[in-house]
């Protein structure tokens, strides 16, 4: 194997060259997309990264080519007999490189290449945000609208912090806002999103016991909301033959008799009305209308802020939080996604799903953010469309939502669905909510606010990766999505000769890597030939020659695969892995039957 | 003497053996040829895959001789021997065999049209239903039924992702009608999707020939269009067009001895003989050729051109490599002075 010695500073060069080249040319190159200043050079460079991986294959072979060619001179005057040790010892060696190259290329093309192209895609995205948020910003300016201006060029700056054009544009509606609040910069920030107050932590993560224990303190200190509330907590809590149950409810209803009695022993008129006020709000969480709860001690926080002591109610504060959270489980905040925008990682999804009960659903997302919240996932779709079919392809109704929250939902089954939350309220004022725009149909009265897709949860992403075509996904993911893509409006043959063809791929390069080593042999350089500084100059004909032989055999490869997928749809990959190793023992033993000229 | 003589089998063999790559490769790429074999309609593809073959018989016999030409480099022959002979298998290939491909497939297209006739049925209808298709860059769509007639699709979704300011990007049509005249889907004699039908962009989005294949693909079938309507204008036109291609891929033999690294003078070959296909186009038409054209009489005809270029290209190939040789026969001796 020493003929490897020779050909691995070959190959090494021809890499190294080839990414210095592939560099060099993405910097000269003008830019296909526009971009914004940030953006560009990192752009650049993986789109060097991304054009140096598709031309690995090209380079290994041009590399093993000429570097066998002249390996092979050190024995172009000995006498070497077909089926020779000497052959075999070549071919070990030659597998050997080739293995280790093939790796490399499969971890970078599967490994890399995906999240590259992501990034990719966007610093297009970014740029294009931008774009559009400096135009609104802009127009919102002229149109006396300093507010929506500075909220358009503060996210415009999240984008590009350093851009002159838009600090120059965040001064001048500042100013405006100024000059119109009397000569004081606007304090006021912006208080969407705000973050949930951690003081009070939900109490469904409490036990039977400690909810017990939890109302028998709150009834030591003479909190009966608190006693009641976690009485009733804990009653629901327990199973019918649970003693504690009995306790519970005993508990709960001495709280509940000490609640309405109090009303009746306040003397004066606003500590009755506050009284009455929690109560409503207290009957409003036990009903679970947590969104009339969340109003009405929303509204008793914002009357204790203005009040003289501005002193807080503790009541108040713990149960807006938990009519908070109790909203949270059928509603969203419209100001969540005010900021949601920029952080999106995909656009235009677009699929069907074949439900299991006949229907038909149509699904359109402009823009998709994931994110996290609490251990939990969750997701942000804007302009979000669904349109549902029947059994006989009658449209049933077709609704259209500018942003709706999605959450993983376990059944009771046990499968995991995507939940969609389709009405978003306003943080502080009441019936400001964005309700879904029927644009056809009616709309069941079940799925007017919560909707559940019939899909895996898992499923849900492989779609949305599924979008950007099948030359965007992973192996995994097609393997994965490969015999679902029908269900969801794909083509199974599309995404499974991708795979496939991804799976022949590095056989291939085994295949064609053996062939040139044939020809590396028969035309290898003789051994009293010098090689002359001149041909040196050639050598970009190497790769180029073997980018013209990789494509010619990937492309007809392809084009086999797409025969296969037709011809024998149900495993297309057995046989075209049986035919790629059947072709890769052939040229093995033929290279194995060279002799000397 | 025996690798000499040896010569016109490697020819025959290669030629048989190119002819039938050529043919059945360059049919994996038709969409026609490889909708037939989707659809079990192997004899659309055997007839294709015949009819390609002998429409590439040109392009095989030059295969053939560059390897014949490669044999020659690798092999010791007898110069004055093997050199004739590849002169007088190119000859008969010339006046003999691909005259002889151009009339059988002549003949044979008129089995062919019945066979074509039965596919153009079944390729002017609508897409199969339930799969996403793109009609542009920014809109896609989506049907669930065909008629049984074949005439019209329901219910349509179409996205548009290009609407903007709250507008809804997907529209829900319940039916449309399909057109088969120009594959397009309309509702109302509005067209909601252009293209609609026959040659499936499912398929054809993933099968794109890579732009190295695509290139020469292009070059090539603009020559052989020439080489096959030259002999409709007489055979000594033919004579003088494939002939003096013909001649410049021979001369390319002296290109094997450029160097003494065999692999070199192989890639050195294939390179200008891609070349030989992209010359076609600077000789029978552009700048260079509307010159040429300006200085010669009226009376010269200025299809003479190309042939002319190409023959003139061989013979300074040849004098070229005749005066490298001879300036190596000087300082060496032997073998020596063949090569570099």
């Amino acid at each position: 194997m020493n003929e490897i010695k020779r050909v691995f500073p070959v190959l090494f060069v021809h890499i190294l060259l080839g990414f210095l080249a592939c560099i060099v040319f993405m910097y000269i190159k003008p830019l296909p997309v526009e971009l914004i200043a940030p953006f560009v050079s990192g752009y650049r460079f993986r789109a060097a990264v991304l054009l140096f991986i598709t031309y690995i294959p090209a380079l290994l072979i041009s590399g093993l080519l000429l570097g066998y060619a002249l390996a092979f001179s050190k024995n172009a005057s000995d006498s070497i007999d077909r089926w020779s040790e000497q052959l075999l010892s070549y071919l070990k060696g030659a597998f050997l490189i080739c293995i280790i190259s093939i790796s490399i290329y499969i971890i970078l093309s599967e490994g890399t290449t995906p999240i590259m192209q992501a990034k990719q895609e966007q610093a297009v995205i970014r740029t294009k945000d931008y774009a559009d948020l400096m135009s609104v910003a802009q127009d919102s300016a002229e149109r006396g609208l300093p507010n929506e201006a500075e909220f358009q060029v503060s996210m415009a700056l999240q984008i590009w912090p350093k851009s002159e054009e838009a600090s120059k544009l965040l001064n001048a509606v500042q100013l405006d806002l100024s000059e119109i609040s009397g000569g004081s910069l606007s304090p006021e920030k912006n208080t969407s999103a705000e973050e949930p107050s951690q003081a009070l932590s939900h109490p469904s993560g409490l036990t039977v016991l400690q909810a017990l224990d939890k109302a028998l303190e709150a009834e030591k200190a003479g909190d009966f909301y608190n006693e009641h509330y976690f009485a009733m907590l804990a009653y629901s809590m327990a199973p019918g033959t649970d003693p504690n149950k009995i306790e519970a409810l005993r508990l709960a209803k001495t709280a509940w008799n000490q609640i309405t009695e109090g009303t009746d022993q306040l003397k004066a008129e606003g500590d009755k009305e506050l009284y009455r006020n929690k109560q409503e709000g207290y009957e409003a969480i036990q009903n679970n209308d947590f969104l009339k709860a969340y109003y009405i001690f929303l509204s008793l926080q914002e009357e204790q802020a203005r009040s003289v002591n501005r002193l807080a109610d503790p009541d108040v504060e713990r149960f807006l939080e938990v009519s908070r959270l109790g909203v949270l489980d059928s509603f969203f905040f419209i100001d969540e996604t005010l900021h949601m925008k920029l952080f999106e990682t995909a656009r235009d999804v677009f699929f069907v799903i074949k439900g299991s009960d006949g229907f038909t659903n149509s699904v359109f997302i402009r823009g998709l953010t994931y994110t996290r919240s609490s251990g939990r996932d969750m997701a942000y779709l804007r302009d979000f469309e669904y349109a549902r079919f029947d059994r006989d392809n009658k449209l049933r109704y077709q609704i259209s939502v500018p942003y709706v929250k999605m959450f993983p939902y376990t059944a009771q089954d046990g499968r995991t669905e995507p939940e969609l939350l389709l009405k978003s309220v306003n943080r502080k004022i009441k019936g400001a909510d964005i309700i879904p725009v029927v644009i056809a149909g009616e709309v069941p009265e079940m799925q007017k606010n919560i909707l559940q897709l019939d899909l895996p949860y898992a499923d849900f992403n492989l779609i949305v990766t599924a979008n950007k075509g099948p030359a965007a996904m992973s192996l995994i993911d097609l393997f994965l999505f490969t015999d679902k893509a029908e269900k969801y409006g794909f083509s199974r043959t599309v995404y499974l000769s991708e795979l496939i063809g991804r799976l022949s791929d590095p056989f291939l390069m085994l295949i064609v890597s053996i062939y040139v080593l044939i020809l590396g042999w028969r035309y290898r350089l003789g051994k009293n030939v010098l090689f002359k500084a001149w041909w040196l100059l050639t050598i970009p004909l190497f790769p180029m020659f073997s980018l013209f032989l990789i494509e010619t055999v990937t492309y007809f490869s392809h084009q086999f695969i797409a025969v296969f997928v037709n011809l024998v749809p149900q495993n297309p990959l057995v046989l075209m892995l049986g035919i790629l190793s059947l072709c890769f023992v052939v040229i093995s033993i033929y290279f194995f039957s060279q002799r000397s000229d | 003497m025996k690798n000499s003589l040896k010569l016109p089998l490697v020819f025959i063999a290669n030629l048989i053996v190119w002819i039938c790559l050529i043919a059945v490769f360059t049919q994996l790429g038709s969409d026609e040829s490889l909708g037939a074999l989707g659809s079990r309609n192997f004899l659309l593809f055997f007839i294709n895959t015949v009819n390609q073959g002998l429409y590439l018989v040109p392009l095989s016999v030059m295969c053939a001789l560059l390897v014949c030409l490669f044999y020659l480099m690798r092999h010791k022959t007898i110069i004055f021997i093997s050199l004739p002979l590849v002169l007088i298998v190119s000859s008969l290939s010339v006046v003999f065999l691909v005259p002889f491909s151009y009339r059988m497939l002549d003949r044979f297209t008129a089995y062919q049209i019945p066979v074509k006739q039965g596919m153009q049925k079944n390729t002017h209808t609508p897409f199969s239903p339930g799969y996403i298709r793109k009609d542009s860059s920014y809109s896609r769509f989506i049907w669930f039924k065909v008629s049984d007639n074949q005439t019209e699709v329901s219910p349509i979704i179409v996205v548009n992702s290009q609407l903007r300011l709250g507008l809804p990007a997907m529209s829900v049509y319940p039916s449309g009608i399909y057109s088969p005249e120009n594959e397009s889907i309309s509702k109302d004699s509005t067209v909601l999707i252009e293209k609609a039908g026959g040659k499936d962009t499912l398929v054809s989005a993933s099968m794109g020939l890579p732009v190295f294949i695509k290139s020469f693909s292009e070059d090539i079938g603009t020559v052989l269009n020439v080489f096959r309507s030259s002999l409709k204008v007489s055979f000594i036109y033919y004579l003088i067009i494939y002939g003096s291609f013909i001649f410049s891929v021979i001369s390319l033999w002296v290109l094997c001895f450029t160097t003494g690294w065999r692999l070199l003078n192989v890639f050195l070959v294939v390179s200008v003989f891609r070349l030989l296909f992209l010359y076609y186009h600077y000789s029978s038409g552009g700048k260079i050729f509307a010159w040429i054209k300006s200085l010669l009489p009226l009376s010269v005809s200025p299809s003479l051109i190309s042939p002319v270029l190409y023959i003139l290209f061989s013979v300074l190939l040849i004098l070229a490599g005749s005066a490298v040789y001879l300036i190596r026969k000087l300082s060496r001796s032997g073998q020596a002075a063949i090569y570099e």
